[in-house]
């Protein structure tokens, strides 16, 4: 099966086919070389394909098998069996084989994932839309039109769940990239361990060369949406905002029908934690454990009993949350 | 609901304002100065700025920042503080200018604030008190709880404040807000008696390290969280208090992680200088099954709180079945240890802005002067149930327990002793003997893991840890013994044969003793000693032929020689030579005549042929 | 003249030689004083007393590498615990036990390091602990005794033509009996000595012995394995959870090869 080139943005798609191509003559050398492999392992056994798989140089032959068969999951097991055997003669091969077995898992991720592209331009043009709705609710805010006000609620409340459903593709693209990545990862990483074991073999070289390369290209396409996803979260919350003002100032027979089921205001954050949002900076001094024991004897310590007063602040106890709406 | 409706609303200002003044406005080069931007707003909406618009001359950083909700008419009004430290190294007048900052995300502009710096500032300057964050000592164990004081004294004129929201910030400690006091009484500052606020709660870090506290609140007018004790004369102001956030300067705290080594049994966080008063039975005299209390008093010596001293996990002792101290008499603090001078006190309320004119007088809390007598710093009871289940029992178990003096650097035992008791026939309840049984088949009580101390000494040593059998050396010296019973085994198995077969010895005698005495009759040969020579050929020949008969070598004669020797020499040339030696020897041994063995000598190459002969036949 | 000159390049020859033989015995003993186990070991204890638990170890790790001793293995191993290195103060106990299994202290530290650190103690096999009943140079030494006792008894009078006594013959039965018993243990000394425990935090259990290989899981600092063979500067170890690849430096034996530091 060969790669998708539609993942691939428009800018480089001459570039990175030959790269894809290569990867597939790479994809159709290394099938015929598993195939050899597992012409060799049968000609020398021949056992039915129903027995199951008992010693480790069976699993390699049935893990060759179910590659050429396409049935990744069940080779790429196979293979990790007959590598944790730790039997030296086969170490190598399944290895190779094992880089062809998570490679083509990455290739069907990408397929089965949405591509990069057009997710990429959706998240782009949301964001452009959504500048505008903000540069509208701002001067709206800026002035007393009431009629002007609506007209950006309304927009801004559009603009906002475009930018959503949007930020929501983008991150699911992410997800599923990401998984491609540490699949292909491991499998230039297998390609490179059967390198290792064997220095002659140069097509297991090749292979982890070709590889990294299309890594490289996968990491430039997953920033280039991490970039993305990280301004559509910036443009969401100050357009939450806008329209939170917005509807603040705007009375309730003015309301336009619908404003009154949009509670999104309520959630602290809508578009979900900021990407990167970390906590705190560390704390100052040295952290030692505390064992379980001496945690318990503080709190034991600490535990209220029949003498202990609570606290009495100033004012009242917690401080209450802004409410546009009045309260009791 | 009538609570909740009861309370005043709060008030979000639709166009939030900012004031912004540094506290003293007026100070010298080098002192600290506060730079304080207040908003009537919630601190959640402020969006403050990272670095504040300060010129270059102008030391700043950030300091404390917090929240408070002040009475504005019916409703409660939002006001945060923000707080910067600030110091100028130079004469002259320095502007923070106006900024803007986002305020529920409009923009709110902070007024410009001028701080003037000169050589000598005016007396007076000062409208606003210090808060002082005071400790006792800064280098503790991990656990170790410690009283903090906040500390802010009066203006002149004996006006003080309460301190509103006070709280410690940092990192790595817990503090006691339960178990928080607070006071005002008569301090002595450069000479000159003013009332001061004082605030104290127990500290207690839970990490190691440098950890650094330091202390804020509001100044809260005549309004105190929670009861108070004055003392002394003092003037608080009436009238609704001005909040103004305050901050100490902070406290570098050095804390170590308890050791391990030398942990005693029954520690359970203690940490400080105390003593275990002797422990009190309601009665001695007791009944089998039958409860009873035993109280212990724990007594505080130390400089440190008693805070909240946990009581022992009690013991497992077949004799007995004891109960934890689920409830214990609270500690009751003391004081701590300095002579309060108490005089007859006077306690005025003033309006805001008006002197004293002897309102409303509170009646004096303690007449005349005394002092508060130091040494004891609390007293806490644990109470534990003990049941007896034999009448073995002769007194009840002593209860491990141990403390840290943070001192000495090192564990104390405080063992609650045993008490002798009688115990008298009774049953023990069917609940209480299922549970004891079960604890006695659980096995033995898993006694507390500790890390044990360094060696004595080096102990046990070897040449590797590699073992003998692994080593080069090794099979050589398992083949020593081996090389030896080998050795053994052959030497016995040549014996054995040896003595299966004598004429194997007898020949190797005899060829020994043919090659002696062929060495003697060459030496004679060589000194031409002819007799020797001639006694020495015969000997030989003798010898060489006494095995074939067998025979004794001297009962030989020449007759007993030639069947020996081949066919052709018995009659040849070699015979003629045995002849003639045992002619000659014969005739000089046993006849008159005299005889010349000196012939004999050319005779000794036909001799030695004949020798060679009979030691071949050997 | 000859003999002259003779005597003359042998006086030069031999004279240097004199004076060295005279100034060795105190060169050795000045090297001997300045880095003697036990000058090793009492400084390791006064630094760590001092709490300087970085120096204390190096001090202990020189004395034992000039020679293994239980007590300055238990002390390296307390002063590793103090650095927070769970690994090598666990490899340390152990190799202090392997030495001398009567040092109850060595034993209650691993115990006390396994229950704070959660790591669990290797599971050995019936031989293995008997072996652990004695130390393990005693073995060797009492199962060759045995034999060769044993051998003695039953042919020495025979070869020497002596009647065989009843004394004899049960002693040569007791030595047999020592002989046989002896052989589990010494099997498990070999076993045992294969046994290792992680040094560093994290250490990836490879599935292959490569640079990229894929991590089967990660082991905790003393957590125990067997070292099963080497390949390269990798090493195949068993776990109780798989079997995988570790990187030599990053397994501790109790039994270090020839050549490889102690601890």
């Amino acid at each position: 099966m060969m790669p998708s080139l539609n993942h691939l943005s428009a800018s480089s798609r001459c570039a990175r086919s030959s790269h894809w191509t290569g990867a597939f003559r790479l994809w159709t050398l290394d099938f015929g070389l598993s195939t050899s492999l597992l012409l060799g392992a049968t000609a020398l056994a021949a056992t039915p394909e129903a027995a199951p798989p008992d010693t480790p140089r069976e699993f390699y032959n049935a893990g060759t098998r179910q590659l050429a068969a396409r049935k990744l999951r069940e080779a790429e097991a196979s293979l990790e069996s007959a590598l944790a055997s730790q039997k030296e003669q086969l170490r190598p091969p399944a290895l190779y084989n094992l880089g062809l077995v998570r490679f083509g898992q990455g290739v069907e991720q990408l397929k089965k994932g949405p591509a990069a592209k057009p997710t990429l331009e959706r998240g782009q043009s949301a964001a452009k839309q959504a500048d505008a709705a903000l540069h509208q609710a701002d001067e709206a805010l800026g002035g007393n039109d009431l009629d002007r006000m609506v007209a950006a609620y309304m927009r801004g409340r559009g603009a906002r769940k475009e930018l959503k459903a949007a930020t929501e593709a983008v991150r699911r693209a992410l997800q599923a990239h990401g998984a491609v990545l540490t699949r292909w990862e491991r499998a230039s990483g297998d390609f490179k361990s059967a390198a290792e074991l064997n220095s002659a073999d140069s097509d297991a070289r090749h292979n982890s060369e070709v590889l990294d390369r299309c890594i490289a290209k996968l990491v430039d396409s997953l920033r280039e949406m991490q970039q993305c996803l990280n301004g559509m979260c910036d443009k969401g919350n100050k357009l939450s905002e806008a329209v939170k003002q917005l509807k603040g100032r705007i009375p309730a027979p003015n309301m336009p029908p619908g404003a009154a089921g949009d509670d999104e205001e309520d959630e602290d954050q809508p578009f979900g934690p900021q990407p990167g949002q970390e906590e705190g900076p560390s704390k100052q001094g040295q952290e030692m454990t505390l064992s379980p024991e001496q945690a318990g004897w503080l709190l034991d310590a600490y535990k209220l009993d029949s003498e202990r007063r609570l606290p009495m602040g100033q004012g009242p106890a917690a401080d209450p949350k802004e409410r546009s709406r009045p309260t009791w | 609901m009538s609570l909740m409706t009861s309370q005043p609303q709060i008030a979000i200002a639709a166009n939030p304002t900012a004031t912004a003044a540094f506290d003293p406005p007026i100070v010298r080069p080098g002192e600290q100065a506060f730079y304080r931007v207040v908003f009537n707003a919630l601190e959640e909406s402020i969006e403050w700025p990272g670095k504040v618009p300060a010129p270059a001359q102008l030391e700043i950083r950030p300091g404390a920042h917090g929240q408070i909700l002040q009475m504005a008419g019916a409703s409660l009004e939002p006001r945060t503080s923000f707080n910067h430290r600030v110091r100028a190294a130079n004469v002259g007048m320095f502007t923070v200018p106006e900024y803007v900052v986002k305020v529920y995300g409009k923009p709110v502009t902070v007024p410009a604030a001028l701080l003037e710096v000169v050589a000598a500032p005016p007396a007076g300057v000062r409208t606003t008190p210090r808060l002082m964050l005071e400790l006792p000592v800064t280098n503790l164990y991990v656990g170790q709880a410690v009283s903090v004081r906040l500390a802010m004294p009066g203006l002149a004129g004996g006006i003080v404040q309460g301190l509103g929201q006070p709280q410690l910030t940092g990192q790595g400690f817990l503090v006691d807000l339960g178990g928080a006091r607070q006071r005002i009484e008569m301090t002595t500052t450069a000479g000159v008696s003013l009332p001061a606020f004082f605030y104290e709660t127990t500290l207690t870090p839970v990490m190691t390290g440098k950890l650094t506290v330091s202390a804020q609140g509001f100044t809260a007018g005549n309004r105190f969280s929670g009861p108070i004790v004055i003392t002394g004369s003092a003037t608080i102001p009436g009238g609704p208090p001005q909040y103004t956030l305050l901050e100490s300067d902070p406290v570098e705290l050095h804390v170590r992680a308890l050791p391990t080594e030398g942990e005693l049994p029954g520690f359970t966080g203690g940490i400080g200088r105390f003593a275990v008063g002797p422990p009190q039975l309601v009665t001695n005299v007791l009944h089998v099954g039958d409860p009873v209390r035993l109280t212990v008093t724990i007594t505080n010596h130390g400089d440190g709180p008693l805070a909240r001293l946990v009581a022992p996990p009690p013991p497992q002792v077949p004799d007995w079945q004891v109960f934890a101290a689920h409830d214990f008499t609270p500690a009751q603090p003391v004081l701590p240890p300095r002579a309060v001078v108490q005089p007859d006190v006077r306690t005025f309320i003033v309006e805001a802005g008006r002197q004293p004119t002897g309102g409303r007088a509170v009646p004096p809390v303690q007449p005349g002067a005394r002092t508060v007598p130091e040494a004891v710093q609390g007293v806490v009871a644990f109470n534990y149930t003990l049941i007896p289940l034999t009448e073995a029992a002769r007194a009840t178990p002593p209860i491990p327990f141990s403390c840290f003096d943070p001192d000495t650097g090192s564990y104390a035992d405080l063992t609650i002793p045993s008490v002798p008791v009688t115990v008298l026939p009774g049953t023990v309840p069917a609940d209480l003997q299922a549970l004891t049984q079960a604890a006695s088949t659980a096995g033995e009580a898993e006694k507390e893991l500790i890390l044990h101390g360094l060696a004595a000494s080096r102990g046990r040593t070897a040449a590797s840890l590699v073992p003998p059998q692994q080593q080069a050396w090794f099979p050589f010296i398992q083949l020593a013994p081996a090389a030896a019973f080998f050795g053994l085994w052959n030497w016995d198995r040549r014996r054995r044969y040896l003595e299966q077969h004598p004429d194997v010895v007898l020949r190797r005698r005899a060829r020994r003793a043919l090659r002696r005495q062929w060495r003697i009759l060459r030496r004679a040969a060589q000194t031409a000693d002819a007799p020797r020579f001639a006694a020495a050929a015969v000997s030989a020949l003798r010898v060489a032929c006494a095995p074939h008969y067998p025979a004794e070598p001297r009962a030989l004669v020449g007759a007993d020689v030639l069947p020996l020797l081949p066919e052709p020499d018995r009659t040849g040339r070699a015979g003629e030579v045995v002849h003639r030696f045992f002619e000659v020897t014969d005739a000089s041994n046993f006849s008159t005549a005299s005889t010349n063995p000196a012939e004999l000598l050319p005779l000794q190459s036909y001799l030695e042929r004949v020798l060679q002969q009979l030691e071949d036949r050997l | 003249m000859k003999t002259a000159d003779m005597g003359l390049w042998l006086l030069a020859f031999r004279l240097p030689s004199a004076i060295g033989l005279l100034l060795a015995p105190s060169f050795l003993s000045l090297a001997a004083l300045a880095a003697s186990p036990d000058t090793l070991f009492q400084a390791g204890a006064t630094a760590y007393r001092a709490a300087d638990y970085t120096q204390a170890a190096e001090a202990f790790r020189q004395s034992v590498t000039l020679q293994p001793a239980s007590g300055t293995l238990q002390d390296l191993g307390n002063a590793e615990w103090q650095r927070h290195r769970t690994g090598e103060a666990i490899l340390a106990w152990e190799q202090a036990l392997w030495l001398d299994p009567f040092n109850d202290a060595a034993r209650q530290n691993l115990r006390f390091a396994r229950k704070t650190a959660q790591l669990e103690a290797p599971e050995l096999a019936w031989y293995e602990v008997i072996s652990t009943w004695l130390p393990v140079n005693w073995w060797a030494w009492i199962a060759g005794g045995s034999l060769w006792l044993a051998v003695g008894m039953g042919a020495l009078p025979g070869l020497l033509r002596r009647r065989k006594a009843t004394w004899q013959q049960a002693t040569a039965a007791l030595a047999l009996m020592v002989f046989l018993l002896s052989i589990p243990a010494l099997f498990g000394v070999q076993t045992r000595a294969r046994i290792g425990f992680a040094l560093q935090k994290d250490t990836p259990l490879r599935l292959t012995p490569t640079l990229e290989a894929q991590t089967l899981t990660r082991l905790a600092p003393g957590d125990p394995a067997r070292w099963l063979r080497s390949r390269g500067r990798y090493v195949l170890i068993r776990t109780s959870r798989a079997v995988g690849w570790v990187e030599q430096d990053q397994l501790g034996l109790t039994c270090p090869k020839a050549g490889k530091r102690i601890g």
